[in-house]
C-alpha cells in the first residue's frame, strides 16, 4: 500500500527522474517510519495527503527552474545550429564542393527557405526568451517548428551536395553537422515537453 | 490553526523546527508537532516539498544517511544563509505579532 502510494506522487514527477526517485524514497521512509511508531498504514497515507496535490506541489518548485532552462536552451540550440550550418557552408568552399546542376534551382529554393525559417525561428527563440516569465509556451513551439523547419532544409540541401559524389571522408563534416542541428532541434523540442508535462502536474495548486 | 494561515508561514516553521539540529522530514514534521502543541494540522507531505524549496534557496542542506532500519534517509540541516533568514523571519514575526497583539489586545471601555 505505501509502495503504491509512493509511486504514485512519483509516477506524476517523472519528467524529472532524480527528484521522482528521491521523493519516493522520502516518501517511502516516512510512511514504514509512521507505521514503525505505531500507526496504522492507511492513517499514515490518509495523514500524508493526496498525491496528486502533492505531486503538483512538487512541480511547482520545478516550473521556474525549467522555463529559465528552456529560455537557455533555445538561445543556445540556435547558436549551434548556425555554427554548424556557418562550418559545413565553410568547409564546401573549402573543398569547393560544388552543386549538382540538376538540383541547383531546387537548392536556391531550398537555401532561401532554410535562410527564412531559420530567420524567424531566431526571432521567436528571442522573443521566447525574452518572454519566458509569461508561462506561454507558444513562442518556444514557433521556435522549434522553424528549425525543424530549417533542420529539414538542410538535410535536402547536404542530399543535394552528396549526389553524383562517391562517399569519402570528406563527407563526415556535412554529416557532422546536420547531426549537430538534429540534436538541436530535438533538444529544443525534449525541454519545452519537459516544461509542459510539469505545468500540468501543477494544475492541481 | 486555518492551514492557509499556516501555508504563509511554513517556511519559517520549517526553519525553525530545524534550527536545534539535522533532522529527516518525519522528525520535521514530529517537532512542528510538539512544540505548537499539536496546533498545526497540515497534510504531513506538504512539508516535503517546502524543504525541497529551501534547499534550492541556499537555506538548507542535506544529505542521505542510513537509518537503523536499513532504510536511506534524507537529513536536512540549516545552512549559514538558512539560520539568518530565520534570525530575520523571527525579528519580523515578533514585531508583528506585537503590533496585532497591541491592536487586538485593546478594547475600549463600553
Amino acid at each position: 500500500m505505501i509502495s503504491a502510494y509512493a509511486d504514485a506522487i512519483a509516477e506524476r514527477l517523472s519528467f524529472d527522474r532524480a527528484l521522482s526517485a528521491r521523493v519516493r524514497r522520502e516518501v517511502e521512509d516516512h510512511l514504514y517510519q509512521a507505521v514503525a511508531d505505531g500507526g496504522d498504514a492507511q492513517q499514515a497515507i490518509a495523514r500524508f495527503g493526496d498525491p496528486r496535490a502533492l505531486a503538483a506541489q512538487f512541480a511547482a518548485e520545478s516550473v521556474g527552474a525549467q522555463v529559465r532552462k528552456l529560455g537557455l536552451t533555445v538561445l543556445l540550440v540556435l547558436g549551434a545550429a548556425f555554427l554548424a550550418m556557418k562550418l559545413r557552408l565553410e568547409w564546401y568552399d573549402f573543398t569547393e564542393w560544388g552543386v549538382c546542376e540538376r538540383t541547383a534551382a531546387l537548392g536556391t529554393l531550398l537555401a532561401e527557405l532554410d535562410r527564412s525559417a531559420f530567420l524567424l525561428a531566431t526571432a521567436a527563440g528571442l522573443a521566447a526568451f525574452v518572454l519566458m516569465r509569461s508561462g506561454r509556451m507558444l513562442l518556444f513551439w514557433m521556435a522549434a517548428g522553424l528549425l525543424a523547419a530549417s533542420v529539414l532544409c538542410d538535410g535536402f540541401l547536404t542530399a543535394f551536395r552528396f549526389a553524383g559524389w562517391d562517399w569519402s571522408a570528406d563527407f563526415l563534416v556535412p554529416l557532422g553537422s546536420m547531426a549537430v542541428e538534429t540534436a538541436c532541434a530535438g533538444l529544443l523540442v525534449l525541454q519545452i515537453r519537459i516544461a509542459q508535462r510539469i505545468s500540468a502536474a501543477t494544475a492541481l495548486l | 490553526m486555518e492551514g492557509e494561515m499556516l501555508k504563509g508561514h511554513l517556511d519559517m516553521i520549517v526553519l525553525a523546527a530545524l534550527e536545534p539540529g539535522p533532522a529527516h522530514g518525519y522528525a520535521v514534521i514530529e517537532a512542528i508537532r510538539r512544540r505548537s502543541g499539536d496546533a498545526f494540522d497540515l497534510p504531513e507531505g506538504t512539508v516535503y516539498p517546502v524543504l525541497h524549496r529551501l534547499e534550492n534557496a541556499g537555506y538548507l542542506a542535506s544529505r542521505w544517511t542510513t537509518a537503523e532500519s536499513g532504510r536511506k534517509r534524507r537529513v536536512y540541516m540549516l545552512t549559514k544563509r538558512g539560520e539568518r533568514a530565520l534570525a530575520g523571519q523571527r525579528a519580523t514575526w515578533e514585531q508583528f505579532s506585537g503590533a496585532i497583539g497591541g491592536l487586538l489586545g485593546r478594547r475600549k471601555p463600553a
